[in-house]
């Protein structure tokens, strides 16, 4: 019985086992050893071991200033994403009528159904200095100049939590949908107002979705470089720009991937601390 | 006396669906009041009007004798026992019971001594920092009690509050939930579609049917005297005998069914030749192998078949004109007295039945 059971778990696993050995451990582990090799003047790459990418990025204040750049990013779109998506997805949840509960979905899933490029063109559409936004405002007379929006830090923003959002709207909602609304009736019942209700019960038993949300933003967009890319040009001092950039234009493969690696690691080390700062804030609320 | 709860023609419904029929209701103070039907009966509906969840379409509805309906639930002080417990499942057993009390901003001391004595009511001590989770089914029945009681509302509203437990803790914590009820002497208000449960339990049972009040009464007089066929199918086990009124004495009738007489007694008046039912209790009848002396309503019949339960057997007895009858023998032998097929005569007191008006036709609500 028992052996029977690990054959056919493990027989459900290897698929799954298999695909992620091949096509990310083994080139991750490639990547790695790539990261520690490094390129001459010439562009000549030696395969020796090394740490001088990661003291080229330790000490160059290029990289520090796209970390810094993108940690303000994340900071910002986290932050709105949260403050637009928790109103959105509590009522999205919370809508009667099935019909307008589906638009609603509809609604919140298309930027993931859209190219990433067709997108952020119109983005650009509605931000360029000629573009819908500007010719509204010039034609109104509220304005006498094109206000520049595109290529902006504000820009790569509005553009980023556009793509985000769902990322932090679906699993707030489906952990809003799970939670038995007969408890928010209970502590009505025994006198907590709709905002105590909400701070005491609905939300840390919410928390789940809104960590779970939270990581997958903050990963996102520590990792984003297409929307940003198209909306702000290359110059944006973001970590993934730069990336992109080291690696597709310079053509220093090692360093790029020794960015990589420090973007991961970086990724890794911010979720971790914004769970534990999450959970701080649901034993407070609780 | 004190009147806590009151509706005064109160009706609701959900979309085209009416589920509740201008219902007129007053619960006394310190009373345990059951309101008893089938699902979808509108007792639940009922409930939620009471503390405040949903909002009648018609009607006032008075707790402590302040109309409350524009009140929101939050401020009506009612305590909910719900179905499921409805227990906050992030909290320990001290916040949850805590909880109604750290909304109403009680102070730190005073909730401790609050909670405490919640829980030793309900006979919990010693659990305040479990998690809900490590609770069993009944603790955690104890626990949505001990949370209710904590406020110290107006009313106690239970939602078939032990239908999640087993059968034999549902009997232990009925007896305790009696016991607590007179000890605290709390107004309480209990849903449940358990006969049983509301005969045991309740000063006064209130019968709903369809939305409406079908009978509001003591346990012993909704029992002894229905005043309607569904009143008597929900509560014992009522064989119903369709027949003519033959004639009267006093409220005594002489109903005649088929070849043969029956007597028996009405609460409302019957019409010379008008169709009624004989409501026998399966539990009133006698069986008995030669007719018995004594001036009692005899039939005789067949029995069809015997189903043997231990401390009482159960008996269909097949009448001559076609009509079957249940009758339950309680055997203090443990020893069955009849077998299938044997002849029988079947006897009760007229005193033991009663007469409705009607015919069969005129009682769509009857199962059998």
């Amino acid at each position: 019985m028992s052996a029977r059971r690990h054959l056919a778990v493990a027989g459900l696993l290897a698929p799954a086992v298999v695909l992620l050995v091949l096509f990310f451990a083994i080139p991750s582990i490639d990547l790695f050893r790539l990261s520690l090799a490094h390129m001459d003047a010439q562009r000549a790459i030696h395969h020796d071991v090394s740490l001088v990418n990661y003291k080229n990025f330790a000490t160059n204040p290029y990289f520090h200033r796209m970390v810094w750049g993108s940690v303000k990013l994340t900071v910002a779109v986290t932050a709105l994403c949260l403050l637009l998506g928790y109103p959105a997805a509590y009522f999205m949840v919370r809508v009667r009528s099935t019909l307008s509960r589906t638009i609603l979905y509809a609604i919140v899933v298309s930027p993931l159904l859209i190219s990433v490029i067709v997108r952020s063109y119109g983005w650009v559409v509605l931000l360029a200095n000629n573009g819908v936004i500007n010719g509204t405002l010039l034609s109104l007379g509220l304005i006498d100049r094109p206000l520049r929006m595109l290529g902006t830090f504000g820009s790569v923003i509005v553009a980023t939590v556009h793509v985000l959002l769902p990322f932090m709207m679906l699993p707030i909602a489906s952990a809003l949908q799970s939670l038995d609304s007969v408890l928010e009736r209970a502590a009505q019942n025994l006198g907590a107002s709709p905002a105590q209700t909400f701070w005491r019960i609905t939300l840390p038993l919410s928390m789940p979705g809104v960590v779970a949300g939270t990581s997958l933003v903050i990963a996102l967009t520590l990792g984003i470089y297409i929307t940003p890319l198209l909306v702000a040009g290359p110059l944006q001092p973001l970590f993934a720009i730069g990336i992109y950039y080291v690696t597709l234009s310079q053509l220093d493969f090692p360093l790029g991937a020794a960015l990589s690696f420090v973007l991961l690691a970086f990724t890794l080390v911010v979720i971790a601390l914004a769970a534990r700062l999450l959970k701080a804030v649901k034993g407070s609320v609780a | 006396m004190d009147i806590d709860v009151e509706l005064r023609g109160v009706a609701m419904s959900y979309g085209a669906t009416p589920v509740l029929h201008s219902l007129d209701l007053e619960v006394y103070k310190g009373e345990f009041l059951s309101l008893l039907g089938p699902s979808g009966c509108g007792k639940t509906t009922t409930l939620n009007i009471i503390a405040g969840f949903l909002e009648p379409d018609r009607g006032t509805v008075t707790l402590g004798g302040r109309v409350v309906n524009e009140v929101p639930a939050y401020r009506r002080n009612t305590g909910m026992v719900f179905q499921s417990y409805a227990l906050f499942p992030h909290m320990s057993v001290f916040d949850n019971v805590a909880f109604g009390l750290k909304v109403r901003r009680v102070g730190g001391p005073d909730i401790a001594r609050r909670v405490r004595d919640a829980l030793a009511l309900v006979q919990l001590e010693g659990l305040e920092q479990r998690a809900i989770r490590q609770l069993s089914g009944g603790q955690q029945q104890r626990v949505a009690i001990a949370r209710a009681l904590a406020i110290d509302p107006l009313v106690l509203l239970m939602d078939e509050p032990l239908s999640n437990l087993d059968a034999q803790l549902r009997r232990q914590m009925r007896v305790e939930l009696r016991r607590l009820q007179r000890q605290v002497g709390i107004t309480t208000i209990f849903v449940t579609h358990d006969q049983e449960e509301a005969l045991t339990l309740s000063d006064r049972l209130v019968v709903m049917n369809r939305g409406r009040i079908e009978q509001a009464g003591t346990p012993i007089e909704l029992y002894r005297k229905p005043r309607t066929p569904f009143v008597a199918q929900f509560l014992g086990h009522p064989n119903f005998l369709f027949g003519t009124v033959a004639g009267r004495r006093g409220t005594e009738v002489t109903v005649q069914l088929g070849a043969q007489q029956v007597h028996a007694f009405y609460e409302s008046p019957v019409d010379h030749g008008a169709p009624v039912a004989v409501v026998l209790r399966a539990e009133s009848a006698a069986l008995h192998k030669t007719a018995p002396p004594a001036r009692v309503n005899t039939l005789r019949g067949t029995i069809a078949y015997a189903v043997y339960l231990g401390t009482s057997s159960e008996y269909e007895v097949m009448l001559a004109d076609g009509i079957r009858l249940r009758v339950i023998e309680q055997m203090a032998s443990g020893l069955p007295s009849f077998t299938e097929g044997e002849e029988v005569v079947v006897s009760w007191a007229p005193e033991d039945s009663i007469v409705l008006p009607g015919s069969r036709e005129s009682m769509p609500d009857l199962v059998s």
